[in-house]
C-alpha cells in the first residue's frame, strides 16, 4: 500500500506545497540529520558511529563538494549556506512527484545525507535503514530485541524506505532499448 | 558499499517472494504480470552489451529495493498478525476470564425484532 499511498499523495498534494517548499523542507532536514548528531558516551556507541556515519558522510561531501561536519553539542551542526545551495540545486532536478519521494523517504530516516546517499544507489535500503537506527541497533545488541517492537519498527521502516526509493527512482527513470542493427544476409 | 549481493541471488529471492504472494490465489505465479516483467527485464540486465556496468548497477538495484520491499512488507504483516492482530476479546471471552458465562434467554431478548 505503501506505493499507492505515495501516488496518491503526489496526486492531492495535500499540504499544498511547491516544488520550492518541497526542496526547503528537505534540505532543512540537514540542520537535524541523524548522522550529523554524535553522541560523546557510551564510548561504544561513539566509536560505532564513527566507524559507521564518517564513510557516508565523507562520501556526500566528495559527490556533492560541500561541507556537511557533525556534531556532539545539542545545537546540532553548523552547516555552511553553500552546502544548503548545492543540496536545493540538486534537488531541483527532481521532478515534483519524485519529490514527493524524497521527501518522505527523508521524515522516514529522519536524515538527507542517507537519503541522497539511496538516491545515488550508493546505499542499499537495508544499510540505511540500519544507520539509520544505529543507535538503537547497538543497545538491541546489548539489550536483546523485542520481536513486536523492534523487529516490527525495523521491516515497517525498510518497507516505507524500499517503496520510497522506488517511487522517486521510478518517477526519475528513463530507458531507451537500442536494438543492434542485424547485418542483412546474402 | 553498497552490499547489493549477486542478481542471481536477487533474483531467487523475488521469486521466493512471488510464489508467497501467488500461494493464496492458487494461480501459479509464473502467470503473473509481475513474473513476466521481471524475467524480461533480468534478460535485459544479462544480455545487454553495454560496457559501462552502470545501468546494470542501476537495474540490479531496483530489483533489490523491489525485493526489501515484499520481503519486508511480508514480515511486517506476519509480525502484526502475530503480536498486534488479535484485537479485543469478544464479551463471551472476557466474561470467561473471570469464570462467568452469559446468560442464554431462548426467547431472544426483548427488543429483537
Amino acid at each position: 500500500m505503501h506505493l499507492t499511498t505515495l501516488c496518491n499523495t503526489a496526486l492531492d498534494n495535500p499540504t499544498q506545497r511547491d516544488k520550492d517548499q518541497l526542496i526547503r523542507a528537505a534540505v532543512k532536514f540537514l540542520d537535524t540529520d541523524t548522522i550529523c548528531y554524535r553522541v560523546e558516551e557510551p564510548e561504544a556507541l561513539a566509536e560505532l558511529q564513527r566507524r559507521e556515519w564518517d564513510p557516508v558522510a565523507e562520501w556526500a561531501e566528495r559527490r556533492y563538494s560541500v561541507e556537511i561536519g557533525s556534531s556532539t553539542s545539542i545545537l546540532g551542526p553548523s552547516i555552511p549556506a553553500r552546502t544548503r545551495e548545492v543540496l536545493a540545486s540538486h534537488l531541483a532536478s527532481y521532478s515534483m512527484w519524485a519529490l514527493q519521494g524524497i521527501e518522505f523517504v527523508v521524515t522516514q530516516l529522519k536524515s538527507i545525507v542517507l537519503t541522497l546517499g539511496l538516491l545515488d544507489r550508493h546505499l542499499t535500503v537495508e544499510q540505511a535503514v540500519l544507520l539509520s537506527r544505529l543507535e538503537e541497533e547497538y543497545q538491541i545488541q546489548r539489550w536483546g530485541s523485542i520481536e513486536w517492537a523492534h523487529d516490527y519498527e525495523r521491516q515497517e521502516l525498510r518497507a516505507r524506505t524500499a517503496a520510497g526509493t522506488l517511487f522517486v527512482h521510478l518517477c526519475s527513470e528513463s530507458t531507451t532499448v537500442k536494438h543492434k542493427l542485424l547485418q542483412a544476409g546474402g | 558499499m553498497a552490499a547489493l549481493g549477486s542478481p542471481a541471488r536477487t533474483w531467487r529471492g523475488l521469486l521466493r517472494e512471488l510464489r508467497y504472494l501467488n500461494a493464496a490465489t492458487g494461480r501459479p505465479y509464473r502467470d503473473t504480470a509481475a513474473y513476466q516483467y521481471l524475467v524480461k527485464a533480468f534478460r535485459a540486465h544479462r544480455v545487454t552489451s553495454e560496457k559501462l556496468c552502470r545501468a546494470q548497477h542501476e537495474l540490479h538495484f531496483q530489483a533489490a529495493t523491489y525485493l526489501c520491499l515484499l520481503r519486508s512488507i511480508r514480515a511486517h504483516v506476519a509480525l502484526h498478525q502475530e503480536f498486534h492482530g488479535k484485537g479485543e476479546r469478544s464479551v463471551e471471552e472476557s466474561a470467561g476470564l473471570v469464570g462467568l458465562k452469559l446468560p442464554q434467554q431462548p426467547g431472544g431478548k426483548g427488543w429483537e425484532p
